[in-house]
Order: C-alpha cells, then structure tokens, then sequence
C-alpha cells in the first residue's frame, strides 16, 4: 500500500541509509522493479478509508524510487587483498552444470561434470553422494519418517507432495576419446542406499592421493510443492539441493555422507560452479554466485553463474519479485521481494548491512563478492529462512505501525532477523563449513551467537541485559533475557552436542537446545571470561578454519588456547582461586543435560558469636564466666547480630557466580561463590542482610529461570514486587473493561 | 449542541449517581486486583521481587513458571468484567431513569417497570450489533485490515448508541418491551439522527481511549505506577458513558416535549 507507481517519483529518490545507526559504507541503496511488470499495485478503496488505514499503519515507508541496480561483480570472489588468501587443499570439488527447468511438469533436467579431487590419504574406488531431494520422495523415506509431514509449521502438500533426484547415468570422463573431440565416456556403476538420499558410485579405477576423477551425471530432479526450503509455488520456483553432490572425504580417510533427516541439513566441500539455467524468460531469476552471462532465446532465457570456493548452489525464480540493490564494501546485495511486499526491501536491506558491518568486524572478511537475499513470496512459506552460498531466503518483515511504536509497542524480531540469522550463516556454514548432520550446533548454535552479536552491534549496550527486542507500552525485554524466555523446558530433555539423527523430534528440544541453548552457553562464557578476550579467541577460530570444517573440539580448543584452560575469576577471602575450568564447562554445557539454575535459600540473621562463658588461659586456668547477654527490648542491634545468606545450586550444572548483598547499613558487597557445592552460607558478622541477588550482572544467559535469584529479609519490603505489578495489571484492565462498557 | 449541552446537563446534575457508579466499578476491579495478588504472591512465594530495569522479564518469568498465575489473572479481569456489564445491564434502568429526571418513589418503579423490557431489548441488540458486525467485516474483507478495525470500531459504537436509543425508549417512552423491531427502531432512529448519533459515537471512542489510557498506564508504569490515575481516568471514563446515555434522554424527551 505504500508503492509508488512506476514512473511516479516518490518524494525520496533513493533510498538513504544515513540514519542507520551503523558503521556502513557511503552507499545508496535502490529499489527496482522489473521489466514488464514494474507497476505495484495500489488499493482503490477510497480516500477516506485510505486516510484510517494511514492513520492506523502510519504512513512513514518511503516510496520506493528506480535507480540503476548495482552492477554484476566480475569476480566470484573479492580481491584476495580483502579477502585473504584461501588454502589449496580446501579446493575439492568442480561442477559444470547445465540444467533446463520445465515450469509445467516441475522438473529440473540437468547434467553435472563433476570434477572431484582426493584430498585423502588412501586411494579411492567409491564416492558416496547425497541426493537430498530424495527425502521427500516417498513416506518411507528417514525425513519423512522424522517429519511425518510436517516440517517449521508446514504442512506436505496433498497434491504434489513428492520430490526426487533421478540419477539417469554416471560415466567417467577421460581416456581414449571420440573422434570429435569430446573425452572418452565410461559408464560406471551406481546405486541408491538403503534411503535413497544416499547413492554409491563405484570407479572403474581407483583414485589416488593427489589425484583427480572427472565425471558426468545425467539426473532429472523434481520438484514437490514448497513446503521445506525447496520446491515451487504456482511460478515461483526454489531449487535447493536440487543436483547430486558428493560427501566429505575426512582427513583420516573416511568418508562423512548422511542419510538426510529431518534436522540434519547439508555437508559438503568447497569449489567452484559453473551452472548454466534454461527458464522461463519472464521469470527473474536470483542464484549463487555472478551472473557472467544473460540471452533471451523467445520464451526462454539462457543465464548462467559463476561460484567459487562454495559448497552449495542454489537458484530461485518467480514472476512477480522486486529487485532492490546495494552495495556494502565492494559487495554488491541483491534483494528479491515479493511485489506486494516491495516496502519491505529496505529493511532486509538495512539488516544485510548491519549484518556485514557486524559479522566482517567479529569473523574476518566475507570473502564473496555478492549475496543474495530473498524473501518467498505467499504460498512459498516453507522456502523461507534457508541459506545457501551467496543466497538466503529469509521471511516478511514484522511491521509495527507507527502509532503503536510511538505508544512504546515495537519489535525488533521477525524477518529481519531472519535476514541477520541466514546471512549469519554465510560465515557459520557457509564459510566455516561444518558437518551440519553430525554436529549442527556448530553452525545454527554459533549462527545464533552470532546474531545476538550483530544486535549488540547494531543497537548497542553489550552490558546489562543487551539492547531490547520488544517493548511493551515502553517496557523493554533485553536480548538475554528474550534468550533465556526462549529456551523454553524442553532444551533440558536433550544434549547439544549429538548428530542430528539423534535429536527425537517428539522431545521438540531440536530448536531450543541447537539454537538457543546453544547461543545461550556461548554468550555466558562470553559474560563470564569478558567480551574482549572472547571475542578475540572466536576471531582465532573463524580466521583460522575459513573454508574449513572445523568440529567442536577445534572450537573448544581455540577458545581454551586464547583464554587458557583455567580462567581465574576472582580470589576466595583466603586467597583460593576461584575459576572457571573450560573443558568442564564445555564437558556440562554440550555434552550433559545439566541445568544452570540458583536459588536464594535463605535471608537471615542470628545473634553474633561472642566470647562469654568460661576459656582456658595460656597456663589452663579457666578464666571469665561473663554470662550471656540479655536480648534488649528493642532487639539485638545489628553489631550484635551476624547476616546469613544461603544460596543454593539447585541445577546440577557447575559454575561460578557472583553474589550481591545489601547489609543493613546500605553499604552492598559481592562474593564470588565457585559454585561446587550445593550450597554455600555468607556471613556477615555486626551487620544484617537487606537482600541478597545470584548473578546480579545477568552473565549466566544460560540460567532460564530467575525469579528466585533475589530475595528479601523477612520484614524488609522490596521496592516491587510482581504480585503487586500483576495486581495493578488486573485491576487496571477490569477499570478499562468496566469503565469501556458502561453504562 | 443543546442535545449534548442538555445530556451535559442531566449529568452534572446526578453526581451522586456518578461518583456511586464510578465506586461501583472500582470497587469490583479492587476485589479483582486484590485476587490476582494473592494469587501471585502464592505462587512465588519468598521471592516476591521485580526488578524494575527488567520487569517485563520479571513478569514473563513468573507467569511462565507458575502456569496457574496467567489464566488466573485473564479469568479473574473477564469475571469482574461480566459482574461490572451485568450490574451496568441490571442498573441501566434506574439511571435512565435518573437522567430523565425522575426522583423518589417514582424514580424506583420507573426503573423496575423498565427492567424486563431493557434485559429483553438488551439480548435482541447482541444479535443486531452481531449482526451488523459480520455484515461490516464481510463488505470490508478486500480492504486492508486497519480499514476493517476502524469501520468495525464505529459499527460497534453505532450499535452502542442504538442500545442507548432501545432503552430509553422502553424506560420512559414505553416502547414495546419484548418485540425486536424496538431493537431495530433504536438502530433507524439514531441513524437518522446524527445530532445523537455522532456526540454519541465520539463519546463512545472517548470511553474506549481512556480504556487505551488505563491499559497503556497499567503496563508502562508496570511496577510502579500508582493504580490511582487508573482508577482517575475511569471516573472520566463513566462519566463520558453517562453523558452519552443522557445525550439519547436528552434527545427522547426534547422529540416528546415537541
């Protein structure tokens, strides 16, 4: 409702991003729409009711205005000045691809010239290859028996339900060729696994170290109907893992191939892409890489891409998306939105650069030279919020009108931080490319660490509980404790650290505990150790596994590495040090399902120890006798009283933490605990305890529950309470409701 | 302007009336308040604690623990909210009666009198505001959703009025009491008179503004707030209620006097 016509300036020629509030380049950005299909639509119900819908919507996007889009990069890569040099043994794997979709029966039709090279210390007579597509060809398939039709609140289309990848031939390519030129062909054995996600491709000569193996695959692969990242709605098409790709020859020799299941998501090496696209002419077309050439042949168009140093290609299509573009550094950001959501480019595009900004800063160089941003249009749900190299999709922007936001109501969640989560992953998995099936903490665990980072960059207040995430009339919840609400009860039922197999769907801890637990464990060491050494030990770690595939012990490694083993946090009264042990740490917050969870027990105060009564001299005379005294009328005063506070470890989880006292005199004192007890008793002799508060810095993001965290003396009233604010709330809601209704 | 001055005036001059009324419903959200704090006290027992830098965490925390404490409080708001319509519903004769001018032992049986006409138009109003409702989300459905909140506020406000219009007319013009086209003759007349009509509907929007207000204050200050300009902005509130309903008085009785 807020799109200009085409042609129509809008009073904001080009959109400025002088008012992000973050360290972005001199850039422009633009928005386009495409050829042939530029107008946007406008709603014609009247003036009247245009106004009440302004009003109410607040009428503050601006209108969207034509510019020239950012030009095609010509490289795949940034210039290695920027980007760092990139390892050779990281280079693996080449596809040539050439691929034609037919938009009626769903299918993709491709050949792919795949040249694999063993990077492995032994010999090779067989590759595996993952077929993803396959899980959603049959009920019986192990995603299907995980996702029995469901998958992120989607639900399998009853009518075109089924995708595959039919492999047609592999043969290999080299030797004695024909007699125009072409290499010669030998046909090689292959078959499916017993899930057909996985295929065998037999060699008919083994593959030394060092060495390379060119092949051909014929495959035909069809589409279902969006409903997990992947497939087409009405025109709109999504084609991810949509080729066969071959799995991961480990260091040791073996090979790291997965049945793909419901959680497990895609391992797979580094190279370049050469994928040329026959589709439909009209539909605009957004894919991996650059695009290095474009020819309309009558219906049909011709494009094709270049990747290098990616894992993955995916490509998306539809007849109705807008272009928007920008440029951060030299990185040319493409955005495909949904026509009727034309308005919501700019922000996708504002949290792309926040997202650079961030990341860039914290993980070192992004080293394509293009993202691609998409936002699925409606019907095409399910394709949101995936990542693929060098393009997402992401999901709409929650809009909050502009009255609301005035009254203090606003959100910083929905889909642009969707965008911030699936760039994120550019870095962790993208470019820190871990084995998603077997450890997927390392990349949506760390990816949401991540994320929290880019809105501790992006709004400020990395102390306290973080910048807000929503406000209610003005009340704002911080990040940290969005991220401790958000755990929720059924991140204690699983561990973090399994493979993605292991994770029981009907548990539902899968997103909680890879996530969120995961971004909660990170972001307490990072509170408890200090931000600037942490920070600097995840630097270490992104730098030195770019274009790897790091496991979580080359993490936990890095981090101990950077920070050390022990990380001495502050000294008992005795001079005892108290620290915090990393690997035990680790060994509790991934491998156990301990919980982080203190309980003030007990607030109190007894008389103080004296010295009345009958003590042996130094030649063993029995001396003194002074009898006990007397509790005055008006009670002991505080010198002769001594504070208790008992804090209890109530969750099994062992770790450090900082108590906060306030004694009777005003004056507060903390007192590092190291936690290994069940419980621990504070005195405090001459002086009583106001209340006492565990963790008063919030640094425990990992301890969900809280409320038992401060506590009062008996007879000492806090400033408030959450039985009086929840009163007030229902007697203030019953005078709005009463009030409303009369008479 | 004489019509909403003359409804001014029959307010002004009942202000027992609107200062008991203003008790009345005060008095039921303080029972309601009182309940849900005891309510949350039970459930967090020692820790009975917020932080203000971090209340809505505070909150959310507690209501997540004890899952009793949020169906607990919204069952508690929605029954002092049916006491409060019941009561306006049971009351609305004697105070149009009141506003009519009525005193004493006349005032009494003109309320009663009134009652079972007033309970009965009252039912046939939910079906006619029900109905206007669906016919006005059904013919607005194409156009955007703050189009649809805005019209079906006024359709609301509308029926509120039309509500006013029935009741008058059974209390003190004795319009047939059990037949819906008395419900349906309230709706026609103020449509057809927009000197009630509109001060009507805009002191209509005023009671659910302060409502907004009372909410909007009740969170903001979640807390700390004082629940006294809460319970300041419902005397306004009532106040703005009974000025719309001696509007519809005024308006009956100025037609009769002609």
């Amino acid at each position: 409702m807020h799109q200009a016509e085409e042609g129509v300036p809008g009073p904001i020629a080009a959109i400025s991003i002088a008012a992000i509030p973050i360290a972005a380049s001199p850039i422009a950005a633009s928005i386009a729409v495409t050829p042939g299909a530029a107008t946007t639509r406008r709603r014609s119900s009247g003036g009247l009711a245009l106004a009440a819908a302004c009003l109410l919507a607040g009428c503050d996007a601006p209108p969207l205005a034509h510019t020239t889009p950012v030009a095609e990069p010509t490289e795949a890569l940034r210039p290695e000045a920027v980007r760092g040099a990139i390892p050779e043994h990281a280079h693996v794997v080449d596809y040539a691809i050439t691929a034609r979709y037919d938009e009626t029966l769903h299918q993709i039709d491709g050949r792919a010239r795949i040249t694999w090279r063993n990077r492995g210390p032994r010999a090779v007579d067989s590759i595996p290859f993952h077929l993803y597509m396959n899980g959603f060809r049959a009920a019986d398939t192990a995603w299907m028996e995980q996702a029995r039709g469901q998958h992120r609140g989607e639900t399998l289309d009853l009518e075109d339900p089924w995708g595959y990848a039919d492999v047609a031939t592999v043969e290999r390519l080299g030797g004695p060729g024909a007699s125009d030129g072409e290499p010669g062909r030998t046909a090689l054995r292959h078959a499916e696994a017993s899930d057909p996600t996985l295929m065998t491709v037999w060699l008919d000569e083994a593959v030394p170290p060092g060495e390379a193996v060119e092949l051909e695959i014929a495959f035909t692969t069809k589409l279902p109907r969006v409903f997990a990242r992947t497939g087409f709605a009405d025109r709109y098409v999504m084609a991810g893992q949509w080729f066969p790709k071959p799995g991961v020859l480990e260091p040791d020799g073996s090979w790291s191939a997965h049945v793909f299941t419901l959680f497990s998501e895609f391992y797979a090496d580094f190279g370049d892409y050469d994928v040329e696209l026959d589709l439909p002419a009209d539909l605009v077309v957004g894919a991996s890489g650059i695009l290095v050439s474009h020819a309309q042949e009558g219906s049909r168009q011709r494009l094709r891409y270049r990747a290098q140093m990616v894992h993955d290609f995916a490509w998306t299509a539809g007849p109705d998306l807008v272009e928007a573009w920008d440029d951060y550094e030299g990185i040319r950001i493409r955005a495909l939105v949904p026509r009727d959501r034309a308005d919501q480019a700019e922000p996708h595009l504002a949290a792309q650069r926040a997202a650079l900004a961030s990341m860039e800063a914290r993980f070192g160089p992004y080293p394509w030279s293009t993202i691609t941003l998409v936002d699925p249009p409606e019907g095409a749900e399910g394709a949101g919020g995936m990542e693929y190299p060098t393009l997402y999709t992401t999901s709409p922007v929650t809009a909050v009108p502009k009255p609301l936001r005035m009254l203090g109501f606003d959100v910083r969640l929905g889909g642009e931080f969707t965008t911030v989560h699936e760039f994120g992953h550019q870095y962790f998995q993208g470019l820190l490319a871990s084995n998603e099936y077997a450890q997927p903490w390392l990349d949506e665990g760390l990816n949401t660490f991540s994320n929290m980072l880019v809105f501790v960059d992006r709004w400020g207040d990395d102390g306290g509980d973080g910048p807000w995430l929503a406000k209610l009339a003005g009340q704002p919840l911080g990040l940290y404790d969005g991220l401790r609400l958000d755990q929720g009860d059924s991140s204690e039922l699983e561990v973090i650290d399994q493979t993605a197999w292991d994770f029981t769907p009907l548990a539902g801890g899968y997103g909680s505990v890879t996530y969120r637990k995961t971004a909660a464990l990170m972001l307490t060491l990072r509170r408890i150790v200090g931000a600037e050494p942490f920070d600097a030990a995840m630097r270490r770690y992104a730098d030195r596994h770019r274009f790897g595939h790091p496991r979580g012990r080359d993490l936990e490694a890095t981090l101990a590495e950077v920070l050390g083993e022990r990380v001495v946090l502050g000294h008992t009264a005795d001079g005892r040090a108290i620290e915090l042990h990393l690997a035990e740490y680790f060994e509790q917050a991934l491998r156990t399902t301990r919980v982080m969870d203190f309980r003030v027990h007990k607030v109190t105060s007894q008389p103080r120890l004296g010295d009345e009564g009958w003590h042996r001299d130094e030649h063993g005379t029995l001396q003194g006798g002074d009898p006990l005294p007397e509790e005055p009328p008006e009670g002991w005063p505080d010198e002769a009283l001594e504070g208790l506070v008992v804090v209890h470890r109530r969750g099994e989880f062992v770790v450090p933490v900082e108590i906060e006292v306030e004694l009777s005199d005003h004056t507060r004192e903390r007192v590092l605990w190291d936690g290994r007890g069940r419980f621990v008793v504070l005195r405090f002799p001459g002086k009583t305890v106001r209340w006492a508060s565990i963790d008063p810095e919030g640094r425990l993001v990992l301890e969900g529950k809280r409320y038992d965290n401060t506590r009062y003396a008996e007879g000492k009233q806090p400033e408030a309470t959450v039985s009086g604010a929840l009163g007030r709330v229902a007697e203030a809601s019953t005078l709005a409701l009463a009030g409303g209704l009369g008479p | 302007m004489s019509v909403i001055l003359g409804g001014l005036r029959r307010l002004l001059g009942a202000p027992g009336w609107w200062l008991g009324a203003w008790l009345g419903v005060a008095a039921i959200a303080g029972v309601v308040g009182a309940q849900v704090q005891v309510l949350a006290a039970a459930a967090v027992g020692p820790f009975d604690v917020l932080d203000l830098e971090r209340a809505l965490f505070g909150i959310v925390d507690v209501l997540r623990i004890d899952r009793a404490v949020g169906p607990g409080l919204v069952v508690t708001v929605l029954a002092g909210g049916l006491v409060a319509g019941v009561a306006w519903l049971v009351l609305s004769p004697l105070v149009i009666a009141r506003l009519a001018g009525h005193r004493g032992r006349e005032l009494g049986a003109q309320a009663v009198a009134g009652l079972p006409g007033v309970l009965v138009q009252s039912a046939w109003h939910v079906l006619l505001r029900g109905g206007l409702m669906v016919v006005v989300g059904l013919s607005l459905r194409p156009l955007p959703d703050a189009v649809g909140w805005v019209s079906g506020t006024l359709a609301w406000l509308v029926a509120g009025v039309a509500l006013d219009a029935t009741r008058v007319a059974v209390v003190e013009r004795e319009a047939a009491r059990w037949h819906i086209k008395t419900a349906w003759r309230g709706l026609v007349h103020v449509v057809r008179r927009p000197s009630v009509l509109v001060p009507g509907v805009l002191l209509g929007l005023g009671q659910l503004a302060t409502s907004g207000a009372i909410l909007w204050l009740a969170l903001a200050g979640l807390g700390t707030g004082s629940i006294w300009a809460a319970r300041l902005l419902t005397l306004v509130s009532v106040g703005l209620g009974l000025w719309r309903l001696g509007i519809v008085v005024e308006d009956a009785l100025a037609s009769d006097a002609e």
